[in-house]
């Protein structure tokens, strides 16, 4: 089984601020993770360390191999960022548009995108059910297609990896239940692997095949047990299925 | 008409509305971005340039643009030493450029000269100066379609299009001396204190209309064409100050446009 994501005795601090110290964990081919832990506990951060936006104090990260800060074939990695939502709602683009920009690397520098990068677009769009909508203005779809089409974004190089973070933030319930059915499926029948960073662990566990949890500055790897525990420990406590944080 | 008898106006016309089409393909960016005081400073400090161009017999407008690149490098110079207070770095810059500006200004022997670039003086234009906007209208053009869809992508969202293999840095670094050069172009035609609203106004018209990134470019390019023709044959007319109308007449079709899609909103539910 490959090592898609590999890391090891991981601390990271912003300045004397220490956020998490000695994590360590493997994402293997074909995984569907979800990362959960309670606002600020450092769940965007351990994916901009992932991303190689920001430097580990101490230890080692590698995707696919390799540092993430050397890294430079990100197209095996497809990205639905936290907040995504809230950043392209206003913007003047159309879906089709925001999928295609992501397509720069086939098209290359400089070089205008032909009928075999529209038709790429207008597949993958197709993939997530927003085939009939690539014309239209972004801010004019609901919060749940919006989300799709970041999700077609993501898929339009075919990654091998995808991580989301937080995508099911401001999304009403059947929304994001149809789009967990559609990552699980893409999990399934593509065999992406999914790394999904939730406060959702309600809507996640029936999907999932692992569940880290990032609590305190540690990183634990949940047993089916512990989640159940998890879910008992939400339903008990619903208020901590909050907002997103930046951290 | 006999308002294309005179050859100043033939090239006020001309100079009008190649910078009318360069103009938005900047402004979407810098709006986009959410940059609009970028323009403004920029605009600011090209004052001091004009004033030293003046004061040293270079022309102009090239001592704009030279100041304008020099003060665009130094805001992201001073972003990336405070990165907490980075806003802090255009007001640096600009306050820097009004107060080179200011004290440049007083060795300008002919006042009269200075003051046409604060607001602006299209109907003054030299040949050179008509030659010096054509061929960075085209530069500027050219490079704006060639970045077309990494601009749209930096804009949208850095990290994501980092991560899909654009040179983020360099792509910035590239607008940010197209914008210093754009800014210091029209500061001789809307002038320096307007060139912004100008950067803003045909943008926020073509965002009431456009349904994609594309049709929003298209549609600040001919509003700005529509402002500029407009405002020109106006300020023939009514003897107005050139710069300004143009201005006023973007601000009052977007302030139409606005209510009329209100009104019309309202309507139809």
């Amino acid at each position: 089984m490959e090592k898609i994501i590999e890391v090891k005795d991981v601390d990271f601090a912003y300045n004397d601020n220490l956020i998490f110290k000695g994590i360590n964990f493997t994402i293997n081919s074909g995984d569907f993770v979800a990362l959960i832990g309670s606002n600020g506990a450092g769940k965007s951060t351990l994916i901009k360390l992932l991303l190689g936006e920001l430097t580990a104090k101490r230890g080692s990260i590698e995707i696919f191999g390799k540092n993430p800060k050397d890294y430079d074939r990100w197209h095996r990695v497809g990205y639905v960022p936290q907040h995504g939502i809230q950043t392209i709602n206003n913007f003047p683009a159309s879906a089709e548009e925001i999928v295609q920009a992501n397509l720069f690397n086939k098209i290359g520098l400089l070089r205008f995108p032909k009928k075999v990068h529209r038709q790429k677009t207008q597949e993958t769009l197709d993939l997530v059910g927003m085939g009939g909508h690539s014309k239209d203005l972004i801010g004019n779809l609901s919060g749940g297609q919006q989300q799709r089409v970041l999700l077609a974004r993501a898929l339009v190089n075919d990654p091998e990896v995808l991580i989301l973070d937080e995508p099911t933030v401001g999304v009403d319930d059947a929304t994001v239940k149809s789009f967990y059915r559609l990552i699980k499926d893409l999990n399934n029948s593509l065999g992406i692997t999914i790394l999904i960073v939730t406060h959702d662990i309600a809507r996640a566990h029936e999907h999932i095949t692992r569940a880290f949890c990032l609590e305190k500055g540690t990183l634990v790897e949940l047993t089916k047990e512990e989640v159940k525990m998890e879910l008992k420990h939400k339903h008990h406590h619903p208020t901590i299925e909050t907002k997103g944080d930046d951290r | 008409m006999d308002i294309f008898q005179y050859a100043f106006m033939q090239r006020a016309f001309a100079v009008g509305i190649m910078l009318a089409v360069i103009i938005p393909c900047i402004g979407v960016v810098v709006v986009l971005k959410r940059l609009s005081m970028i323009g403004d400073a920029l605009s600011h400090t090209s004052l001091a340039g004009v004033a030293a161009g003046l004061v040293f017999g270079i022309n102009p407008i090239l001592g704009a643009i030279v100041i304008s690149i020099i003060a665009a490098l130094g805001i992201e110079f001073i972003r990336k030493r405070i990165p907490k207070f980075s806003e802090m770095s255009i007001a640096i810059i600009m306050s820097a450029g009004i107060g080179l500006a200011g004290v440049l200004s007083g060795f300008v022997k002919n006042a009269a000269n200075f003051n046409s670039f604060l607001f602006g003086s299209i109907v003054a234009i030299s040949d050179f100066e008509m030659y010096l906007v054509a061929v960075i209208s085209f530069f500027v053009l050219l490079a704006f379609i060639l970045l077309y869809k990494e601009l749209f992508y930096v804009s949208i969202d850095e990290r994501a299009a980092r991560l899909a293999g654009i040179p983020v840095i360099s792509i910035n670094f590239i607008f940010t001396i197209l914008t210093a050069i754009t800014v210091s172009i029209a500061a001789r035609t809307v002038g320096a204190l307007i060139v912004s609203s100008m950067m803003v106004v045909p943008v926020a018209c073509g965002m009431q209309f456009g349904k994609s990134y594309k049709q929003t470019v298209i549609y600040s390019i001919i509003s700005a064409v529509l402002f500029t023709t407009v405002g020109l044959f106006v300020s023939y007319y009514a003897e107005l100050k050139p710069g300004g109308t143009i201005v006023l007449v973007g601000v009052v079709c977007l302030v139409t446009t606005i209510i009329i899609k209100k009104l019309m909103g309202k309507s139809i539910s």
